[in-house]
């Protein structure tokens, strides 16, 4: 009898720690799923965090906050906005998704619990599924984190309607919630109302035609009322209006973790009419299901990663840190060049070095449009052209593509990146008024407060402008005495007159000659470059130069090395042969482009 | 108890009270207020004109408001914010005569009190409210837009219709000489349309017909609602580099037509189109017989922008046919001074033509140099209406329904916005000093307004404007297409 007494208590021995190395691995499992998840967005998505942090402008305000909730979902995306402005902090930031993600997970798995009536590994491993979709829709380009919001509050509360134990109460709170949880979370709610119907239906077997009929109804009013008072399209009330940056766009995985968690509720309270499965059946699955949301998830994250979009974010965040040695760098090792402001950075931070003229054809060039691109609708491209303008000396351009890059924020979002900017700007330009709004809306920010306070004071003092390290030389590279329509086509005369009226203004010297050397119009060039005075010639405009017989500044180096290309051009010498000896020269550039447009006219 | 409530009472009374006012210098200037309603002429019935110093340093005012009978209104913080009722009843009591203002400011703990300024209570009445667009003063791109109504007794704006309904951007509202049971509205871009309310009956049309230039725009009511006179343009945009302008919004094709609105017919007129000459902005007298538009010679556009001027013009119109009839007439030769008129919009009392004239090209709101201007149809004087013109750009202007009024959008303040302004205009087109559209808390709401105010018209009464159908109109596929003929 006590053998027996003792195997039995060896067998409740070894069950108990099977059953807390069971808890541990699944705890475990969280852990690394919530590792997984920062170290994604604090390495090699970083960049998708300064993306979501400056494409907002979340104003601390009562009016603010008011307006944000004053439509369905607005809640849970002004608390995105919350979480997104710490987006900044890139660590903390990763730390806070990670835990975000984390706490999706486990309510979904205590959730799914709540419906199979038992708490076990497969139950856990589950849970990832929709953590796992919320995750590639967070790292989609135009996902809103106000979404992954919205289905945290909404699985919180279904989770707390199912905690309550008596009935009645119960049925009143899940009514309830259905109506709260869609004006607080937007239609993702949907989620409740399929979560409560499931629950007292198939768990606690209820037959309560009202509660089924009010929660039917309740689910299908709520976007159809919310019309009548909210003037936003109607669609837009089934399907969510701050889940995605693009209006009338679908936040497909969003919706696809909501329409797998309800798919998941069901089937674990159906699981309850049916024998239960063996332990090691259930951690077989529980295995397989893992490896499978885990494939899954990374394929679903390749999907949606853009890495042309990851590095125009990496090359506007190195640029406003004024990281401009970084910006170099990368570019250097960017090929091929597929980020479409990446030169245009390039070239700006390489003219703010002082180096646009000695080390512009060791790089890639696009032509003229690497350097000033013409128009383009888009967020980034209209900034980083805005950013040469400005830096040039022509504030009026800058700040029109600033506000047209604030406009074309396709869900009306004003972002701190061009407040910013227009701020800027406007100071510039001596739009003092026009600056004070912009400032004092970014003086009502968690980050941008002290910049705002910072430059406010400095308004309407003329001489603290004028000797600002930042405005003080932008404001002086103005034009002054004349007026002409923009042409992107043709900046050389802006430029040449900018240039004229202040030949200190060395960023727009470089810009000029750069122009000349980029569209090949060597004419210009040597006009400019005869009045150009340089400390040391360089290395591009030696190369140029070199190419106009019997010009005065052509040094003799650079003459000599121009008549071996020419020599090496006649003795047809293989291409990678040109490269190697003479791509970082101009000549290959040129000879390049007259062999482009050769083409182009056959 | 009775002690404990007495430390009650003191402690709520002493905790609702400022610190005391300190002793007082005398500056025998006028107090700098942001709206700047010193010396303004406003109707009786406006919202109560609160304000703030324009130093943000000022910590606190004392401003006390008096009229000739005796009554007085004090109030006190760093907004003067007077209380409606009051208000209303004191402006009532004024009419006719001046309120005087007192104001006394409080910096760095030194209080001030400046010399009384006045604003004259008029007899003349004024409409319901405002209708205007909101809309950022971008470009190409547009975000968040809409079409709005504003009590003007009061603080309270109501949306009519948003842009995040559908695709596209609102602009080109109008309404009856104020009268907004009919309306035109047009909508742009994916969903474009004109919607269009007659006899509170909406449809959406496709307003472009074979021959015109393209949809039709800038409309203008016939008197009678049975016509809508349109230009239609070819417009585009270029960009200043170097100048304080910042853009030129131009056409490079306009012609006036008028829409038969019984009939369904957009009626082209051989004498207002054509490539010889650019016609744009139509309006209607408001006998509704004759038809005031702008003229201006084509030219190489953008190439040559500053040589397009824009002379006002007229021709007779018979409301019973349609027709227009007699020779078109210059009536303001804008062109031979190196100007260029837009907007021109008739008074109703059918006494004076008032535009916007700026040194060339029609979009006047981007120039700084724009003003309004008067054109008297009794005597046939022209010129600047001085005190309601600015160093900024002065520019959309329309009438009250009794013509004592007008509404302007000026971007006197910053120089980037168009805010709201009104002006009292006498009998003689004597105009005062436009006011700034009253809010409750004015800094707070034009610093953080970050949309113009576009096209301001008054209104008569609310516009009972069904949005969801209008909604549902523009997001249909169908548009119901604008019958044409040519005039005889």
């Amino acid at each position: 009898m006590s053998i027996l007494n003792l195997l039995y208590s060896l067998f409740q021995q070894t069950k108990m720690m099977y059953n807390k190395s069971i808890k541990y691995t699944e705890w475990a499992l969280t852990g690394v799923f919530a590792l997984a998840t920062a170290l994604f967005f604090a390495f090699p998505y970083r960049y998708h965090l300064y993306f979501h942090e400056q494409n907002q402008l979340l104003l601390l305000t009562w009016d603010y906050f008011l307006k944000a909730i004053s439509v369905p979902g607005g809640f849970s995306d002004w608390l995105g906005e919350f979480i997104v402005q710490f987006f900044r902090l890139v660590y903390p930031a990763a730390l806070i998704l990670g835990i975000f993600m984390a706490k999706i997970q486990v309510f979904s798995s205590k959730l799914i619990s709540r419906f199979s009536g038992r708490y076990d590994v497969l139950g856990w491993a589950v849970g990832f599924l929709p953590a796992v979709l919320v995750l590639i829709h967070l790292a989609s380009d135009n996902a809103i984190v106000g979404g992954g919001v919205a289905f945290l509050m909404s699985i919180s509360m279904l989770y707390a309607c199912t905690k309550v134990e008596e009935d009645r109460v119960r049925r009143i709170v899940g009514i309830a919630s259905v109506v709260a949880a869609y004006w607080l979370a937007g239609p993702i709610a949907l989620l409740n109302a399929v979560g409560v119907l499931s629950y007292e239906i198939l768990v606690r077997r209820s037959k309560c035609p009202v509660f089924i009929v009010s929660v039917v109804a309740l689910a299908v009013l709520s976007p159809v009322v919310s019309h009548l008072f909210v003037p936003v399209r109607y669609p837009e009330f089934f399907y969510g209006l701050h889940y995605d940056r693009l209006p009338g766009e679908v936040a497909w995985w969003l919706w696809a973790a909501d329409f797998s968690l309800c798919l998941i509720m069901v089937l674990s309270a159906l699981s309850t009419y049916v024998k239960p499965m063996g332990a090691k059946l259930n951690h077989v699955i529980s295995v397989a299901l893992l490896a499978i949301v885990c494939v899954c998830g990374i394929s679903g994250l390749r999907s949606v990663r853009n890495d042309i979009m990851e590095r125009t974010f990496m090359y506007d965040k190195m640029y406003v840190d004024a990281d401009y040695d970084s910006i170099i760098k990368e570019y250097a090792e960017e090929l091929p060049v597929d980020a479409y402001s990446a030169p245009v950075y390039n070239n700006l931070a390489m003219a703010q070095k002082g180096l646009l003229l000695e080390d512009m054809f060791t790089v890639p060039q696009r032509g003229i449009d690497g350097l000033l691109p013409e128009y383009e609708g888009g967020f980034f491209s209209q900034i980083a052209c805005a950013e040469v303008l400005f830096q040039i000396g022509f504030a009026s351009s800058a700040h029109r593509l600033f506000f047209e890059a604030q406009e074309s924020v396709p869900d009306y979002r004003k972002t701190a990146r061009c407040y910013k900017a227009l701020a800027r700007t406007n100071i510039v330009m001596g739009y003092e008024s026009a600056a004070r709004k912009y400032l004092d809306a970014l003086s009502h920010t968690l980050f941008y407060r002290h910049w705002a306070k910072e430059t406010l004071a400095l308004l309407g003092d003329e001489k603290a402008i004028s000797e600002h390290p930042i405005y003080g030389p932008l404001k002086r590279r103005l034009p002054r005495g004349f007026d002409m329509l923009f042409n992107v086509d043709n900046l050389t005369r802006p430029l040449g007159l900018l240039c004229v009226e202040n030949n200190s203004n060395v960023i727009a010297v470089q810009y000029l000659m750069a122009y000349s050397l980029l569209n090949g119009d060597l004419n210009s060039f040597a006009a400019f470059y005869n009045s150009a005075s340089f400390r040391e010639q360089p290395r591009a405009c030696q190369e140029a130069a070199a190419m106009i017989p019997g010009y005065p500044k052509a040094t003799e180096a650079a003459v000599k090395r121009f008549r071996q290309f020419n020599l090496d051009i006649q003795q047809k010498k293989d291409a990678s042969y040109m490269k190697r000896t003479y791509g970082d020269s101009y000549w290959y550039y040129y000879s390049m482009m007259q062999a482009r447009n050769a083409k182009k006219q056959n | 108890m009775k002690k404990f409530a007495y430390i009650i009472a003191a402690s709520v009374l002493l905790s609702s009270c400022h610190a005391a006012v300190g002793p007082m210098t005398d500056a025998d200037v006028l107090p700098d207020i942001f709206p700047d309603y010193v010396g303004v002429t406003v109707p009786s019935t406006i919202a109560p004109l609160n304000f703030c110093m324009s130093d943000e340093n000022v910590e606190d005012m004392l401003v006390e408001v008096s009229s000739p009978a005796g009554a007085s209104l004090s109030v006190r913080g760093d907004v003067a914010r007077f209380p409606i009722r009051k208000w209303h009843s004191m402006l009532r009591a004024a009419m006719g005569q001046d309120l005087s203002v007192s104001v006394c400011a409080c910096k760095d703990g030194a209080w001030t009190r400046y010399r009384t300024f006045e604003i004259h209570v008029s007899e003349d009445e004024m409409d319901y409210g405002l209708s205007y667009r909101l809309i950022a003063p971008g470009y190409h791109n547009y975000s968040m837009m809409g079409i709005y109504e504003r009590n003007l007794s009061n603080f309270k704006e109501k949306a009519l219709i948003e842009n995040t309904q559908f695709d596209g951007c609102v602009n080109c509202h109008s309404y009856n000489q104020c009268d907004p049971s009919d309306m035109s509205l047009h909508i742009r871009g994916e969903h474009g349309a004109t919607l269009l309310r007659k006899d509170g009956k909406m449809d959406a049309y496709d307003t472009k017909t074979e021959g015109s230039v393209g949809a039709c725009v800038y409309p203008y009511w016939h008197p009678s609602g049975d016509y809508i006179a349109y230009s239609s343009n070819s417009t585009m945009q270029t960009f200043h580099v170097g100048s304080q302008k910042l853009i030129e919004v131009f056409d490079s094709a306009s012609d006036v037509y008028v829409y038969d609105v019984r009939k369904n017919e957009l009626i082209h007129y051989p004498e207002l189109s054509g490539d010889d000459a650019w016609e744009t902005f139509p309006s209607f007298s408001p006998d509704g017989r004759t038809l005031y538009f702008c003229k201006a010679n084509p030219v190489n556009v953008p190439l040559n922008i500053r040589d397009v001027h824009y002379d006002l013009c007229k021709v007779g119109f018979d409301p019973s046919t349609g027709e227009i009839t007699g020779p078109v007439e210059v009536l303001v030769e804008a062109s031979a001074h190196g100007g260029s008129v837009s907007f021109p919009r008739p008074s109703f009392d059918g006494r004076f033509i008032m535009y916007a004239m700026a040194e060339y090209g029609n979009f006047s709101i981007w120039h700084p140099e724009s003003d309004l201007w008067l054109y008297d149809l009794a005597t046939g004087e022209n010129r600047p209406v001085a005190a309601a013109n600015s160093g900024a750009a002065d520019s959309y202007h329309n009438w009250s329904s009794n013509s004592r009024w007008f509404v302007l959008g000026s971007r006197r303040v910053d120089g980037m916005f168009t805010m709201p302004f009104i002006s009292h205009i006498d009998e003689n087109g004597n105009a005062t000093k436009p006011f700034l559209v009253p809010q409750e808390n004015p800094r707070n709401y034009y610093r953080s307004q970050m949309r113009s105010y576009n096209i301001p018209e008054f209104i008569t009464g609310p516009v009972s404007f069904d949005r969801i159908k209008a909604e549902k109109l523009i997001n249909r596929p169908s548009r119901t297409p604008f019958g044409s003929r040519i005039a005889e």
